[in-house]
């Protein structure tokens, strides 16, 4: 029979509960205050660490998870050998190295190979930098960006040197404010380049190391890049010479499946050490950047969680205390209760009900907080926060536990009075 | 006397004593009472004379120390509190001289608490707690909590709630002392009316001519009954020392 009507009795409980709460309204609001700005700081703490990791994690996350990275490193670390009048730093990955992997790497999807240089294109108004970056069609296979107009350069294109880009769409307003951009003329490093493609932006510029996308970019083919402006560079710098010749500066492979990435990663590594000197190639694995990163994260949100959880706790502390107060201020209505015939677990669930019912309005109005606080912080001090639907529900679920574990001691308290004294009891 | 196996109620050489050691007090001593079904009992006694711990050990809200108590034929000192509690819900509707209401509940949540432990859905008992209610001329006050009510309001509530989940015993504790004269005779012929309905009324009080209407009475001493008074209205004019009696 209990089982039976044991919703309505829980029913009329939790009613009991709210009709307390609503007798000691400011009472109750400054007890469940503690658990709102706990569940609010669990909250806005995890948001904000979710989105200061989302930020990096997605930049590793665009290139993909499958894709191995190798850059060329300046090994010289000695500067006394660059002093010499006619050091010539030669390193960096090469055009051997790329057929060398591409005869035999298995598992290979494709292989992006990059060259970039830094150049400045003068317009009629100013002087802009930019970075002019020589590679393959697959480049736009790879980077999943955006066409926003025209097209990307082909094979076709490489084959027969036709001298065309393809520029991002920041680069393409500044360059040609008030003309059209496709078929009009860049003209950087010393060779002119006929615009045949506009893509989109990327909205953040990060200083990632493995992003290639950048706000100004000029995409070329490698084959004309190579022609034109071939793989030694000389500049001056206060008064000194450098002059280094690096044919690749970076190179993409994507694997055809994420399972082989670090296999791969140790051959590449172990091919390359046969045929360089020097250690002048890096390879960098996202999927490895990724999980250090996670990791990272990880802990990061362990340590913001365990904060937010101590004010949790100090919350939970505050409730039991108005718990006990009220147990006591109470004592004639539990004797009552008694002697009319209410047991013991009947008592117990009662103010059980009650305190869970306090903590987990609490936790309620703190998720109400909790979402507008991390709005509030992004506001304010322009960082990424997401609040996560998960970080809600463990909140709701930490709240209840609060409710149940520090309401637990108070609501046995309650029980275990004696009937006739708590009667008498003024 | 009746006969033990028509008793209610048979207590035998029942004592109560309170603390332990060198501060041990007694406050019921070898106490030997029957009360068969259906009567009217007053037990009067001054202050300190164990009046109100021998409602509350008839009532099963205060254990006995030594001897028997017997209700229905069940030994109750042998029940746990789990049990005693059901026993108090079941069997006995308790008055209190104080009215002892939950102040933050309404007319008619006070009335149907009973009903809620006992498991009773929510609409039967609210509905049985309205024809209470107006059994005691409260049915424009149902939404009142109790601080907004006279004290014979408040009694009647308290009584409605005794009687809700239809006792065979009513304990009443000085049911009429907070009250005015008139009102308090209002209470005590609600208390006649159910006992010629067949309810086992017992009642503490000091009041003589509340104690005079009820079929028996008892008076106590220092935890004991001293005398047993049977007769009833007629023995208004009886040489009891009433002095003795009253605080």
């Amino acid at each position: 029979m209990l089982i039976r009507f044991l919703p309505s009795l829980i029913c009329r409980d939790i009613h009991l509960g709210l009709n307390n709460l609503r007798l000691h309204a400011m009472r109750s609001f400054l007890t469940m205050l503690g658990m709102i700005f706990g569940v609010a700081s669990v909250i806005a703490m995890l948001a904000v660490g979710q989105g200061a990791s989302e930020d990096a994690l997605e930049q590793i996350r665009q290139l993909g998870s499958d894709v191995i990275v190798m850059e060329s490193v300046d090994s010289v670390s000695n500067d006394n050998q660059r002093q010499g009048q006619n050091f010539f730093n030669v390193y960096g990955v090469t055009y051997l190295d790329v057929m060398r992997l591409r005869d035999t790497i298995p598992n290979v999807r494709r292989i992006v190979p990059i060259k970039i240089r830094y150049e400045r294109v003068v317009t009629q108004a100013q002087e802009i930098a930019v970075r002019v970056v020589g590679t393959t069609t697959h480049w736009f296979d790879l980077v999943n960006r955006p066409l926003v107009a025209g097209r990307f350069f082909t094979s076709l294109d490489e084959q027969r040197h036709h001298a065309v880009a393809v520029i991002t769409e920041r680069l393409g307003r500044q360059l040609f404010p008030l003309q059209a951009v496709l078929g009009n003329f860049v003209r950087a490093g010393g060779n002119v380049y006929r615009v045949v493609g506009v893509i989109r932006s990327t909205a953040a510029a990060s200083n990632s190391v493995t992003s290639p996308a950048r706000d100004n970019d000029i995409y070329v083919p490698l084959t004309v890049m190579r022609q034109c402006t071939g793989d030694i560079l000389v500049s001056r710098l206060s008064g000194r010479t450098i002059r280094e010749k690096v044919e690749l500066h970076q190179v993409f492979i994507q694997m055809s499946s994420e399972a082989v990435v670090e296999s791969v990663a140790t051959a590449i590594d172990h091919l390359i050490a046969r045929f360089h000197r020097k250690e002048d190639v890096a390879i960098k694995i996202p999927l490895v950047l990724l999980r250090q990163a996670e990791e990272t994260q990880r802990r990061f949100n362990i340590v913001l969680g365990a904060i937010a959880g101590i004010s949790l706790l100090v919350g939970g502390i505050g409730i039991m205390n108005i718990m006990l107060a009220s147990v006591t201020e109470r004592t004639r209505e539990i004797g009552i209760r008694r002697a009319i015939g209410a047991r013991r677990h009947q008592i117990v669930s009662q103010f059980l009900i009650e305190t869970v019912v306090l903590s987990c309005s609490g936790g309620f109005l703190g998720c109400i907080v909790g979402l507008i606080l991390p709005w509030t912080i992004s506001k304010i001090t322009g960082l990424s926060t997401v609040v996560t639907s998960g970080s809600l529900v463990l909140s709701l679920l930490i709240s209840l536990s609060v409710g149940i574990v520090f309401g637990l001691y108070p609501a046995i308290r309650a029980s275990k009075l004696d009937p006739i004294a708590a009667l008498r009891h003024e | 006397m009746a006969a033990k196996n028509d008793a209610l109620i048979v207590l035998q050489q029942v004592s109560r004593c309170y603390g332990a050691g060198d501060s041990l007090i007694s406050a019921l001593n070898n106490v030997d009472l029957s009360i068969e079904s259906g009567k009217t009992v007053a037990i009067l006694g001054r202050s300190g004379s164990g009046k109100s711990t021998l409602l509350n050990v008839i009532g099963c809200l205060d254990p006995i120390s030594a001897g028997t108590y017997q209700l229905n034929d069940q030994d109750v000192s042998k029940l746990d509190d789990d049990a005693l509690s059901i026993l108090r819900l079941e069997s006995f509707g308790f008055i209190f001289q104080s009215f002892h209401l939950i102040p933050q509940l309404n007319v008619l949540e006070n009335i149907e608490l009973p009903l809620y432990y006992l498991g009773v859905e929510a609409k039967l008992a609210r509905e049985r707690a309205k024809s209470l209610a107006a059994i005691m001329s409260l049915d424009d006050r149902w939404l009142h909590r109790p601080a907004q009510l006279s004290g014979g309001q408040q009694q009647r509530v308290a009584i409605a709630r005794a009687l809700v989940n239809d006792p065979a015993i009513l304990l009443a504790d000085e049911p009429t002392g907070n009250l005015d004269a008139a009102t308090g005779s209002q209470i005590l012929s609600v208390l006649h009316r159910l006992a010629d309905e067949g309810k086992t009324v017992v009642t503490v009080t000091h009041d003589q001519s509340v104690a005079y209407t009820m079929d028996r009475r008892l008076y106590m001493l220092d935890g004991r009954i001293v005398r047993t008074d049977e007769s009833r209205n007629e023995a208004r004019t009886s040489e009891i020392n009433v002095g003795d009696f009253s605080c």
